[in-house]
């Protein structure tokens, strides 16, 4: 059996790859979201009457309750706290990057949720967590993530 | 009994089915599981446990799609599992819901169905290329259809049924479609036969009003067990037969002309149901018609009719939704008439069974007195029976 195992030098192989690409819709929440991330420059949460927090990003839903979230959505003001952060060295594929990337996780007060992003104008040795920062909006919004450029650190 | 809790039905809910959702598959789920919880008069917080259902995941194009959907779901802080056997999913999702309360260890699981094929492109049809071998099948660029149309004329040259049943079959199916609120727009119509024959032949001789669309939807059911169901104040419908089987995976190694992985399916549920007349016991019938032939296929399968004689009945009115003797096949419109997001249409299969047996089924009512009906799935590598007996 090991014998049979090891004759890798007899072994066809064949390329192949499942030709599907994907179109996915932004769904109920994430369109408003998106739209108000573009059309206005607004960060936009979903309150949850029952749990007394705004979901950010905004849900037609709320999963600790499970219940559908207010109409009635407010704008997330002020800046946002650092919770986490990463320096990223290296791409996708595994190739080094030019300039060390800074990836840092969001948070506001009142919110449920956060935001994932960019974080720049900023040495990667002198982020801290817990310090402001503000979204950079970028030229051109198309009502994706990245209509905000990234964040920057900000006063309180 | 065997087991430590008989289980009950106590609600149902569905979302529209539509070409292309503006739902995310969270949402969809989220929709079908709300609906269904309105409809037992429950909440989230009266769920202890929580079962997804969802086929390829190449259709919404998320990996490991279960854990994506889990909140949409209502599994938050909850036991929670994905269950999957690709087109026989719905009907399994309340196979496994049953086995959650049956073993004694939870009162109320919440069973939710969500589909979302329309991210796929250029076709969901595509993602069906790999399911299949990769060196004796997919260089030949398989998808379903051509398998489909090799099992359909088989059936037809074993028996030698004219096209003009299977249009029959889709005529009936999207007029009761008609009826159901969830109708994918388009799909529900009340079309001649010539109309239906006339129809572009997409891999003969499967022709394309004799195939469900592709569509988005969701629905789930909430499952609970008697204790639990005595407490609540509308009458509960039980399970009372489950059952599922699988037979081989190389269509080359099938009987194309007859479902058997069905009829093992059918015997696991009536057996447990205490079924040994089916066509006397079973009142009402779901089977999965994907395809126009399919229905005929699965009823033979399900053992309501005789091999090669579903046909006939059709031709006779047994399988109508008005019928009075006969047995009603697929009253909700079924997957020709409402649209098939795959689990999502299984589930919707269920549900129209529990409906009808609560005698909620609204203008799809059938006329002849119904005690106990079945919803049958069928999918996976086409070669999975999935079949859920109710009665009240
Ligand atoms: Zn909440």
């Amino acid at each position: 059996m090991l014998d049979k195992i090891g004759q890798t030098q007899n072994m066809r192989q064949v390329a192949g790859t499942i030709p599907i690409h994907h179109r996915y819709t932004l769904g109920v929440a994430g369109e408003r979201f998106f739209r108000a991330l573009r059309d206005e420059g607004r960060l936009l949460a979903a309150p949850c009457a029952r749990c007394k927090v705004a979901l950010l990003p905004p849900k037609m839903y709320c999963e600790r309750c499970f219940r559908e979230t207010s109409e009635e959505w407010v704008e997330v003001s002020g800046p946002g706290r650092v919770r986490s952060f990463t320096v990223l060295r290296y791409d996708l594929d595994g190739q080094p990057l030019d300039a060390p990337q800074i990836v840092a996780l969001l948070e506001w007060p009142g919110i449920r949720g956060g935001l994932l992003h960019r974080l720049g104008e900023i040495a990667p040795g002198a982020v801290r967590t817990g310090m402001a920062a503000e979204p950079v909006w970028a030229r051109q919004r198309t009502g994706a993530l990245t209509d905000i450029s990234h964040f920057r650190p900000s006063s309180d | 009994m065997p087991y430590k809790n008989r289980v009950a039905v106590v609600g149902a809910g569905l979302t529209k089915f539509m070409r292309r959702a503006l739902e995310t598959s969270k949402e969809l789920a989220f929709e079908g599981a709300s609906a269904a919880l309105e409809d037992a008069g429950l909440t989230i917080d009266d769920i202890d446990c929580v079962v997804s259902v969802t086929a390829p995941e190449a259709f919404d194009g998320v990996h490991m799609n279960g854990e994506y959907l889990a909140d949409g779901a209502g599994a938050w802080g909850k036991p929670y599992m994905r269950t999957y056997v690709g087109g026989g999913s719905g009907v399994f999702g309340l196979v496994t819901g049953w086995y959650h309360i049956a073993s004694g260890h939870f009162d109320t699981c919440l069973v939710v169905a969500e589909e979302k094929m329309s991210p796929a492109l250029p076709h969901p049809q595509g993602c069906f290329n790999a399911i299949y071998d990769q060196f004796t099948e997919r260089p030949l660029g398989v998808n379903l259809l051509w398998i489909f149309s090799l099992e359909m004329n088989r059936y037809m040259q074993t028996y030698g049924v004219p096209m003009e049943t299977f249009a029959r079959v889709a005529q009936k199916n999207k007029r009761n479609g008609l009826d159901h609120p969830s109708a994918q727009s388009g799909v529900a119509a009340d079309l001649d036969i010539e109309d239906i024959m006339a129809s572009e032949i997409m891999a003969w001789p499967v022709q394309r009003l004799m195939v469900s669309p592709v569509s988005d939807g969701g629905g789930a059911m909430v499952l609970v067990s008697e204790r639990f169901a005595r407490r609540l104040s509308k009458p509960p419908v039980w399970i009372e037969g489950v059952g599922w089987n699988l037979d081989t995976s190389y269509w080359t190694n099938r009987d194309l002309y007859y479902p058997r992985y069905v009829e093992k399916a059918a015997r696991m549920a009536y057996e447990m149901a205490g079924i040994s007349d089916p066509r006397r016991d079973i009142h009402i019938a779901e089977p999965y018609d994907p395809f126009a032939y399919k229905e005929l296929h699965h009823l033979e399968g399900l053992m309501l009719a005789d091999k090669g004689q579903a046909p006939k009945l059709l031709e006779q009115g047994f399988w109508d939704r008005d019928t009075e003797t006969g047995i009603p096949a697929s009253p909700s419109g079924g997957l020709l008439g409402v649209g098939n997001p795959i689990a999502a249409a299984g589930m919707m299969k269920c549900a129209e069974i529990y409906w009808q047996l609560q005698g909620e089924a609204g203008p799809r009512q059938v006329k002849r007195e119904v005690r106990r009906g079945l919803a049958q799935a069928w999918g996976d590598l086409m070669q999975v029976g999935t079949v859920v007996v109710m009665g009240k």
